[in-house]
């Protein structure tokens, strides 16, 4: 009746009949699987390897430059692509048993993390003064730490206005322009804006990062020169920030972007929740792509004009390298006019090379234009290892001023002294 | 087996009784027990210990060191700085209220998985037809990967156009239509929680399902003709005779609600932020997620690990304060 | 005895409340499906039949991916490494359920005590190691830190003691030695705890992400959660491609579930019965 007497009674079948084969033959395979499953190595040991984090698109160009940089100069590169997420965890892991590549692909704000804790080659004798004032200034500077040069941009990126030409004109404003100012902005959305519909004016995302768009054009400084204080609460960064806190709460033309759980501004673009988003110029294939007839404008100027914050990617190159000139080398290649040229129009994207600028013509890529033109007056972000740190302290406070519960000065207040805290300690 | 468990003393006996102390006496058979015992398990112990043991001490190594801020050197350079990180884990407020809400957390997903695993378990015992298509359907979440549900959730609970906000319009309720319902502190657990009993209930509701079969029906029949409820037969014979199911999931229970955080990195990622004394804190700001952040954004490792054995420690408190009342109670 | 019709009715309700809570528990499931037949930007929309379904997203995800690769990957890496966990966890769990020997309850808690250390802090260190060992880049650097899994052994443990020791005690009389012992009798016995426990190692290691891409520098070797992150680029997340490969990633664990259903309830049921 139970298990037990059943298999105490097929006791002495089961001992002849036990499954042996099978299990020798399963164990076998697992083994064989085990010890051959290390096919990594055989290959030639590549010259070069480079850690990547392009995405599907920037993926494949990238790899074309690559096999004409091995064909230059005779060498084999190792191109990997990482997926985003875990790109920097990965490489802190592999920088603590030293099996970093020779190269990787970094944030501009990792890589301030890397420099202060030496892991990255100083550039400083590998790249030439001349080849320097190639470089977009506001991305060059993005790779300088502690007044070495620790990298050469790949990509630069910064803000514009995103918005949409067909409530534009169902609210009977001209399409073909965007807001210039920020009180314009303001009017403009209080047109766009049915809250029934659940259609505003503009979508605003919460983090410092989308943020400091409103600080720039108040003339507001995000960290002292020092790097050790920071200075957002300033009167100018309190009245920028009280700005995007208005939006919200005084005027009702953000939706509610900036919530955690809410509709991101692009997602919430692509559906016509939100007239006006600021976005980078990574968004415009995919919006291209919905069909949604869209302009790009420059930044709602405030006070200090018309700013954006400078993001994007720089290549590294590791201390332990073993090849520094071949892979500054390959990063100048990057670089380089020609190749720039060929990246900015097969992708759209803004070249970091200032003489690949003129590739971008506003008849050929009319909202590259205007990026490129939003970058001339860019500012860039004050190089410090604390910055994702800096964005968790940041955010939280910055949200409860949307959210009502602080005002924009007690938010900033609060959020600086921990920062001057963070910054101070260690 | 089964005829043992199906009698009530029996059960209780299992449960509650220690096994008998051992002999320390070594015979010869205990000898040629011992080699046979150390043979089987050296494949699990070595790989244990090369790959398990060593990172237990080294990560109590690591509480009481940090990572020098000038490289990225955690095996040789790392600076000894005694019990500071636990010093500066006590002051640590976000710490503190990220084991607020664990808790919170483990309080809400704990009774609910047991409650929603019991329902479908008593749905399902049933002598119904489709009784096996709807159990492989309850237990299917429990294959897909958290990360994965976190997403689907994200969509399901999202503002404005989620098809949940949608649903609730239609019968009236807007409450939630604006923010969402991870934009909003006070249903922001809740919300995490309920995806996360949806995906676990299968699990619970096997092994529920198993242990009320197992319960035998005359002691179901001699309740009837006592006159006894549906309710006043569940309450008397069902929740006890499942009870160490129940020990089991509460255990289970807990060290997975500690160590929770890969559902509230998909969904939240620790937000929205709450108001308390003056600091902005995160609504599902776990410590498994404070863990998390501290040693991958901030590399932080020897203050992860304080945090990990502080956690640790919380566990196992729990774990028994969770036995001890669950033992004496009935 | 009830009258008829009141059982007719409670069978009904019965049947209601089955449908209810399949309803909701596969919801997510379901939003996962259709979400990947939306158009790329419409996934965050409450559309529960797309108005453009499409299944260029799958198409997608198998051509453009390599994703046949990652697949493979993840099968030999999940198979091999549920086996021989599953082989060492009951190779322990008869020792620890049946056998007595020094040192024994000591070394028991103190592997459990191994659980409650939150996964992540263990990368770091297991890193180091096996790249001492020379490993990166291979597939044992994937299976073999995680063969030794202390959960399961306690599943095993826990079941293995419910099987009365007077079997083993028989089969020695007849001469069986040790080894055959455990195979001729623990393992066919323990089939319900094997199987659950295959299922749960290899349902981990589908899934496993962030381990998988720290010890492969090579993109052949990368497993489908590798593969699914990189739908997650710096900027966007392409929503409908991430679910579309989801889909497909979920088929085989599915599908084993299914196959191993029986015995996995009966397992799971033992191993927490004596917990």
């Amino acid at each position: 009746m139970t298990k037990a007497t059943a298999a105490r009674g097929a006791l002495r079948a089961m001992m002849r009949t036990a499954p042996k084969a099978m299990v020798r033959t399963a164990i076998v395979a697992g083994a064989a699987a085990l010890l051959l499953g290390g096919c990594g190595g055989g290959r030639e040991q590549a010259t070069l390897t480079v850690w990547q984090t392009y995405n599907d698109e920037e993926s494949p160009v990238f790899r074309e430059i690559v096999a004409s940089f091995e064909e230059a100069h005779g060498v084999t590169v190792e191109v990997v692509r990482l997926p985003f997420a875990g790109a920097e965890p990965k490489i802190q892991t592999a920088l603590t048993t030293r099996t970093e590549p020779d190269i990787a692909r970094v944030d501009v704000s990792f890589l301030a993390k890397l420099a202060s804790k030496n892991a990255l080659l100083s550039l400083e004798e590998y790249v030439p003064r001349e080849f320097r004032e190639e470089i977009l200034p506001v991305a060059l500077s993005s790779c300088v730490y502690d007044r070495q040069l620790m990298g050469l941009p790949d990509q630069t990126n910064g803000l514009c206005l995103f918005y949409n030409r067909e409530l534009f004109r169902q609210a009977g404003l001209d399409p073909d322009r965007a807001p210039a100012t920020w009180d314009e902005l303001i009017e403009y959305g209080e047109r766009l804006t049915d809250a029934d519909e659940g259609v505003f004016g503009i979508g605003v995302r919460n983090s410092l990062w989308w943020s400091l768009p409103f600080f720039y054009t108040h003339g507001a400084q995000f960290l002292s020169a020092d790097g050790r204080h920071c200075r957002l609460n300033s009167k100018e960064g309190i009245a920028a920030f009280q700005l995007k806190v208005d939006l919200h709460r005084k005027h009702g033309i953000e939706g509610g972007a900036w919530r955690s759980g809410g509709i991101q501004n692009d997602l919430g673009f692509q559906n016509g929740r939100y007239a006006m988003i600021l976005n980078g110029p990574w968004a415009v294939e995919n919006l291209k792509r919905t069909g949604i007839d869209f302009g790009v404008g420059l930044i709602p100027a405030g006070p200090e004009g018309s700013r954006t914050n400078v993001g994007g990617n720089n290549l590294v190159i590791f201390k332990s390298t073993k090849r520094p000139e071949l892979a500054a080398e390959f990063l100048k290649f990057v670089a380089s006019e020609e190749i720039q040229r060929m990246w900015a129009t097969r992708l759209g994207q803004i070249p970091v090379n200032v003489r690949a600028m003129d590739a971008i013509t506003s008849e050929e890529h009319p909202y590259l234009a205007v990026f490129a033109k939003q970058m001339e007056t860019a500012i860039a972000r004050p190089q410090t290892p604390y910055y994702p740190e800096i964005e968790n302290l940041m955010n939280p406070e910055m949200q409860a001023a949307l959210d009502g519960t602080k005002t924009a000065k007690e938010a900033l207040d609060a959020a600086c002294e921990e920062i001057d805290d963070l910054l101070a300690g260690e | 087996m089964r005829s043992r468990r199906g009698s009530e003393s029996g059960r209780q006996d299992r449960a509650e009784t220690p096994e008998p102390k051992r002999s320390p006496r070594f015979g010869r058979s205990r000898v040629h027990d011992s080699l046979t015992a150390y043979t089987f398990l050296a494949p699990f112990v070595v790989i244990f210990g090369v790959f398990l043991a060593y990172p237990v001490f080294y990560s109590l190594y690591l509480a009481l060191h940090r990572v020098p801020t000038d490289s990225f050197d955690v095996f040789g350079g790392l600076v000894f700085v005694g019990l500071s990180n636990f010093a500066k884990l006590m002051a640590d407020q976000k710490f503190w209220w990220s084991v607020l809400m664990t808790l919170y957390y483990a309080a809400l997903i704990i009774p609910t998985g047991i409650a929603a695993s019991l329902a479908l378990a008593l749905l399902l015992h049933n002598r119904l037809k489709w009784v096996a298509v709807f159990r492989s359907a309850f237990f299917m979440p429990y294959v897909l990967d958290m990360l994965v549900i976190g997403i689907v959730w994200t969509l399901i609970y999202s503002p404005h156009v989620g098809i949940l906000v949608r649903i609730l319009e239609t019968v009236g309720i807007t409450a939630f239509s604006e923010k969402g319902f991870l934009g909003m502190p006070g249903s922001a657990m809740p919300a995490v929680v309920f995806a996360n009993v949806l995906k676990g209930a299968g699990f619970g509701m096997i092994l529920y399902l198993s242990a009320i079969q197992n319960i035998p029906r005359s002691l179901y029949e001699a309740a009837e003709i006592d006159g006894a409820s549906g309710w006043q037969r569940f309450r008397a014979i069902t929740l006890p005779l499942v009870k160490p199911i129940t020990l089991f999931m509460v255990i289970i229970g807990t060290i997975s609600a500690l160590n929770a955080f890969v559902e509230v990195y998909a969904m939240t990622s620790g937000g929205p932020n709450v108001d308390v004394g003056g600091r902005a804190l995160g609504a599902t700001w776990v410590t498994g997620y404070y863990v998390f952040d501290t040693f991958y954004t901030q590399f932080k490792l020897g203050y992860a690990a304080a945090m990990s054995y502080v956690l640790l420690a919380l566990t196992l408190i729990i774990s028994l304060v969770n036995r001890r009342f669950l033992r004496s109670e009935v | 005895m009830e009258a008829q019709p009141g059982i007719a009715i409670r069978r009904a309700l019965v049947y209601v409340g089955l449908t209810l809570a399949a309803i909701v528990v596969l919801f997510p499931f379901f939003w996962m499906v259709i979400t990947a037949v939306k158009e790329p930007g419409h996934a965050f929309t409450a559309e529960v039949l797309p108005r453009h379904p499409t299944l260029d997203n799958f198409r997608r995800v198998l051509s453009d991916f390599g994703f046949g690769r990652y697949f493979l990957n993840s099968v030999i890496v999940a198979t091999t490494a549920a086996f021989f966990a599953t082989l060492f966890a009951s190779l322990a769990g008869y020792v620890f359920a049946k056998k007595k020997f020094f040192g024994r309850d000591k070394l028991f808690g103190f592997l459990l005590a191994s659980l409650m250390i939150p996964g992540m802090m263990y990368v770091v260190p297991q890193f180091a190691i096996i790249n001492a060992f020379g490993w990166m880049n291979t597939y044992r650097a994937m299976i073999v830190p995680h063969l030794a899994n202390v959960f399961g052994l306690f599943l095993m443990r826990q079941y293995m003691m419910t099987i009365p020791s007077e079997l083993l005690e028989a089969a020695k009389i007849d001469g069986a030695g040790e080894w055959q012992v455990f195979r001729t009798i623990m393992v066919p016995l323990s089939i319900p705890i094997i199987a659950t426990l295959f299922l749960l190692t290899f349902q981990f290691h589908w899934n496993n992400f962030l381990w998988q891409l720290i010890v492969t520098n090579v993109e052949r070797l990368y497993t489908v959660p590798v593969g699914l992150a990189l739908f997650r680029s710096q900027h966007e997340q392409s929503y409908t491609l991430i679910m579309a490969g989801s889909c497909i990633s979920v088929l085989p664990i599915a599908a084993l579930f299914f196959f191993a259903q029986r015995y996995f309830i009966e397992g799971m049921t033992m191993g927490a019965l004596k917990g």
